[in-house]
């Protein structure tokens, strides 16, 4: 346990680049208040009193993929530019416990945007959190924070790969800001498109993120949140196959120490 | 004495595309049928220009790439059907820049690939301690990676492959780009090494660093060993020249051009020693101008005249041509 939470730490000072006050502090504080801002008083704008609080939840979501997926991404596409994922490839690590603890000092940062958002959606934009289910609320967000942590590591892959995390990360936050219900019902898109977002993280966990909050017990919303959190397994899965691959893929072709693509 | 490194008819091809994949391929050959052993407890050489393939035998040789085709083996043990067993044999040194995280301090460093290498905590914290102080960086221990010097890495690189105590060092080249100081205190460390009964096989395009370190050499050009030995063997077998220095009582600029139509020798090359002029001269095995040199230059001129053995690098420079 101990090594593990040594390659967490270590992975998680030494790659993620967010971690100086202002930029931590305007991605995790500021980002996710503004974002809320913007699109609450949009759904005010509409004249739709519904629209408003379900923009909070979905951007509340939203901005937990944010700060998770560009802050792994980044640490997987720096570690290779670093010449560091050499000599981690050159040793007896353990695979698994290296690739899941990349993702470990990262789900807290999930839990404060969420936090910082839902603070700025009661004090200015006036959410009214009488209703709410706690216990199915606060489990829907945990759960939610997981399945985006292993959707990162999943585009972690795409990261090391590429060497480009800024692509991955936009390409991959895009894909849920549109698809997953954050603030586009998915009932809007074509069938085939719908049954897709089920397969994407965050659009199980809202639908009981949202449900919760409206006050369904946690037995309601449970079928949902088992969804969301076999959803993130996949994902976190799919990530650690895709992270041995590369290692044989990279060792086959001699590409491992390339600086362009 | 047993082979702990073996590579056998090993070859290693890269194949790379322009145009990011879509265009002409085109077949690198970095590694054409190498075949060398490394026996137990020494310090051995691998030598070769630049693309000569050294980097691409270290990298084969710890797990980081497979070969094309061949075998190679590392205590025993297949670099790419046992490459599991490979890897808890030995220690990494890289020279360069890269391989270590700026912002985490020279402890954390270590401490983290003290972790990937399953070392127990007292242990890692026990080791890291140690090599610190072993390599002068134990007051520089807390302080970022990033504002080290280029001294400062190389000697947390060593420090790094020394962690879990190997019996096998490869160290590819690792004072390149030191100063002068700081090249001579790295080399100072490798007898060190073999001296607690490791294995060390080294890559340099330093010859004096071989000629001082190493008890084995094997010169790879083009992929393939073309020389192997200890350093005398082959300064005597493979120079192909004599050496005679001289050293002038008074700088004669025209001494090269004179000389140079003397039977026997082949090259002659003017510096400086101090305030005098030193020429050497390269001349056919075999072949007596000591008579004709005092003639052409001048008794009285001449401060001395010695011949000597072949540097290294002179052998070394004579096998490539």
């Amino acid at each position: 346990m101990y090594n593990f939470l040594v390659q967490s730490y270590s992975t998680y000072k030494g790659l993620f680049y967010w971690l100086q006050w202002m930029s931590y502090v305007s991605n995790v504080v500021l980002y996710p208040i503004a974002y809320i801002l913007m699109y609450s008083f949009l759904g005010r704008f509409s004249r739709d009193p519904e629209a408003s609080q379900y923009y909070a939840l979905g951007i509340a979501g939203y901005a937990m993929a944010f700060i998770v997926v560009g802050g792994i991404t980044q640490s997987y596409t720096r570690d290779r530019q670093l010449g560091t994922i050499s000599f981690l490839f050159a040793s007896p690590a353990n695979r698994l416990a290296n690739y899941l603890s990349r993702g470990v000092l990262h789900y807290p940062n999930a839990l404060l945007n969420f936090g910082f958002a839902m603070l700025g959606a009661w004090l200015i934009v006036d959410l009214n959190f009488g209703s709410v289910s706690w216990t199915g609320f606060a489990i829907a967000v945990l759960v939610i924070a997981f399945s985006l942590m292993a959707y990162a590591q999943f585009m972690g892959v795409f990261a090391i790969v590429s060497r480009n995390w800024i692509g991955v990360m936009s390409v991959g936050n895009a894909v849920l800001f549109i698809l997953c219900g954050a603030i586009i019902p998915i009932t809007v898109f074509p069938a085939y498109i719908g049954e897709l977002a089920k397969i994407l993280p965050m659009t199980n966990g809202l639908f009981a993120l949202r449900e919760a909050f409206a006050g369904a017990p946690l037995s309601q919303v449970s079928g949902n949140i088992l969804r969301e959190f076999l959803t993130g397994l996949g994902y976190l899965t799919l990530g650690f196959l895709g992270f041995v691959m590369f290692e044989r893929v990279a060792k086959r072709r001699g590409t491992l120490e390339l600086e362009a693509l | 004495m047993d082979a702990i490194i073996e590579c056998q008819d090993v070859v290693r091809v890269f194949i790379s595309r322009a145009l990011a994949g879509a265009g002409k391929k085109r077949e690198v050959v970095a590694l054409d049928g190498l075949s060398f052993t490394v026996p137990r407890g020494i310090i051995f050489g691998l030598l070769g220009p630049n693309g000569a393939g050294k980097t691409t035998t270290i990298r084969i040789l710890t797990t980081l790439l497979t070969p094309t085709s061949g075998q190679a083996r590392v205590k025993g043990f297949d670099v790419v059907r046992e490459a599991s067993k490979v890897r808890q044999q030995f220690g990494l040194i890289l020279g360069g820049e890269r391989g270590l995280y700026g912002r985490l301090t020279g402890a954390e460093n270590l401490r983290y690939f003290a972790a990937v290498n399953h070392m127990s905590r007292e242990l890692a914290k026990e080791r890291v301690k140690e090599l610190l102080q072993m390599v002068g960086l134990d007051t520089a221990s807390d302080r970022p990676v990033e504002q080290y010097s280029r001294g400062m890495r190389q000697r947390l690189h060593v420090a790094r492959g020394l962690l879990t105590d190997p019996e096998i060092l490869f160290m590819d080249e690792p004072t390149i780009g030191l100063d002068p100081a700081g090249a001579q205190e790295l080399r100072q460390l490798i007898p060190e090494f073999a001296h607690q009964g490791k294995t060390i096989l080294l890559t340099t395009h330093y010859m004096l660093e071989a000629d001082e370190l190493c008890n084995q050499v094997a010169i790879i050009n083009k992929g393939q060993i073309v020389a192997s030995g200890t350093p005398s063997e082959i300064k005597r077998r493979f120079s192909k020249v004599s050496v005679i220095e001289v050293i002038m009582r008074q700088s004669q600029p025209g001494a090269t051009e004179n000389l140079k139509p003397v039977q026997g020798i082949e090259r002659v090359i003017s510096s400086s020693d101090g305030p005098l002029q030193k020429l050497t001269i390269h001349v056919l095995p075999g072949i007596e101008v000591k008579d004709e040199i005092t003639q052409v230059l001048g008794q009285s001129n001449i401060e001395s005249l010695v011949m000597r053995d072949p540097t290294l690098e002179e052998a070394y420079l004579s096998i490539l041509k």
